[in-house]
């Protein structure tokens, strides 16, 4: 008799516990959970660049229908319902023999990408890294627009016969919300 | 019969103290500009107040993350929550997207990056997922601060990259979520 009551016992308490979790909860401190409604979208309209055939120390090649300068060549459009800060990141171009690096600078086997400011269309001067996102604009408000381009430069210093064949990378513009 | 009743008043007591530790916190109430989201999966509902938009809207072009900022007030050791993320297809055709858990670079002022070593209290159950072109997907994103956690009184900030793969140019364009965590002192 004893051992079917303290079964009961037990099936009881296990139900109460199952039913009213609160009761329990209640010991513990409330946290505040926020989830702010609202939509972070771009677009950006030109995503291919062939850059073609270059030279170790050959002029720059812009991010254009035709390589030649072209500010103006892309355009992103905040189509989310905030402003947004919208970052930049670059990486290393891979393939044929040798990778090239991204760096500040052009140099042996290294590469240089520039993008350019909107308001100064000449100046090509957000360095675009490998290692973190860069700013390439800020505050940019809903529905607003950002014309850019991008500047390649060659290495200086690489072995056309020993490093041929196509190398590809990919350039990475992050939006998320301006605070 | 007094053993009776001592087993009986210890077995209700350990039940009511053991039963919730893993179920997400609530403050049960229902206050003007909030709900309560539907399950998802086999975890109960998590209460959250939401600000601004009530209401996930649909893109009509590009991809986006309905959720562009959250805020966890007050975890603790042991504490852990669901909280839905929601990915927007605007797109033409569906689309393959990964997220994954970032510590910012540039956090907001006054918050420090969640430490590269605490990025797992962020865990993403379905990182990678497919949303219908015109669609939309909530994915569970689980917070927890571990029992052993010694990181009281912080505010930190984590990201939540949502990368598009079937993007083929070299331009590929990102979107990220900001989630503001402060501990409990």
């Amino acid at each position: 008799m004893k051992k079917k009551l303290l079964a009961v016992a037990l099936a009881l308490a296990i139900a109460v516990g199952a039913l009213f979790p609160a009761v329990a909860l209640a010991a513990n401190p409330e946290v505040g959970i926020t989830v702010y409604g609202d939509i972070i979208a771009i677009t950006n309209s030109q995503d291919t660049w062939a850059v073609g055939h270059v030279t170790a120390g050959g002029a720059a090649v812009y991010f254009s229908a035709d390589g030649s300068a072209d500010p103006d060549y892309s355009l992103i459009t905040n189509t989310g319902n905030q402003a947004v800060d919208i970052q930049i990141q670059g990486t290393d171009l891979e393939g044929g023999d040798y990778d090239w690096t991204l760096g500040a600078a052009a140099g042996d086997k290294v590469y240089q990408l520039y993008a350019n400011t909107e308001g100064a269309p000449t100046v090509y001067d957000v360095e675009v890294k490998s290692s973190s996102y860069v700013d390439l604009t800020t505050n940019l408000a809903k529905a607003g627009a950002y014309d850019w381009s991008m500047e390649f430069t060659p290495p200086t210093v690489f072995d056309a016969a020993d490093d041929g064949g196509a190398k590809t990378g990919t350039v990475t513009l992050v939006a998320r919300l301006h605070t | 019969m007094k053993r009776f009743l001592v087993a009986l008043l210890l077995v209700v007591a350990l039940a009511l103290v053991a039963c919730p530790a893993t179920t997400p916190s609530g403050n049960g109430s229902f206050e003007p500009g909030t709900r309560d989201l539907p399950p998802i999966g086999d975890s109960p509902s998590a209460h959250i107040t939401y600000e601004g938009n009530q209401k996930v809207q649909s893109l009509t072009e590009g991809f986006g993350v309905y959720g562009s900022k959250v805020e966890l007030d007050g975890i603790y050791p042991g504490w852990s929550g669901i909280i839905p993320l929601t990915i927007l297809n605007g797109q033409d055709r569906d689309r393959l997207f990964v997220l994954s858990v970032q510590s910012p670079s540039n956090p907001k002022e006054g918050y420090e990056p969640l430490p590269e070593k605490y990025l797992f209290w962020v865990n993403i159950s379905q990182p990678t997922i497919t949303v219908i072109k015109g669609g939309s997907y909530q994915v569970p994103i689980t917070v927890t601060m571990p029992d052993n956690a010694d990181y009281k009184g912080k505010k930190a900030e984590v990201r939540i990259l949502i990368e598009d793969t079937t993007q083929t140019g070299l331009v590929q364009i990102a979107v990220e979520s900001r989630w503001f965590i402060i501990t409990e002192d």
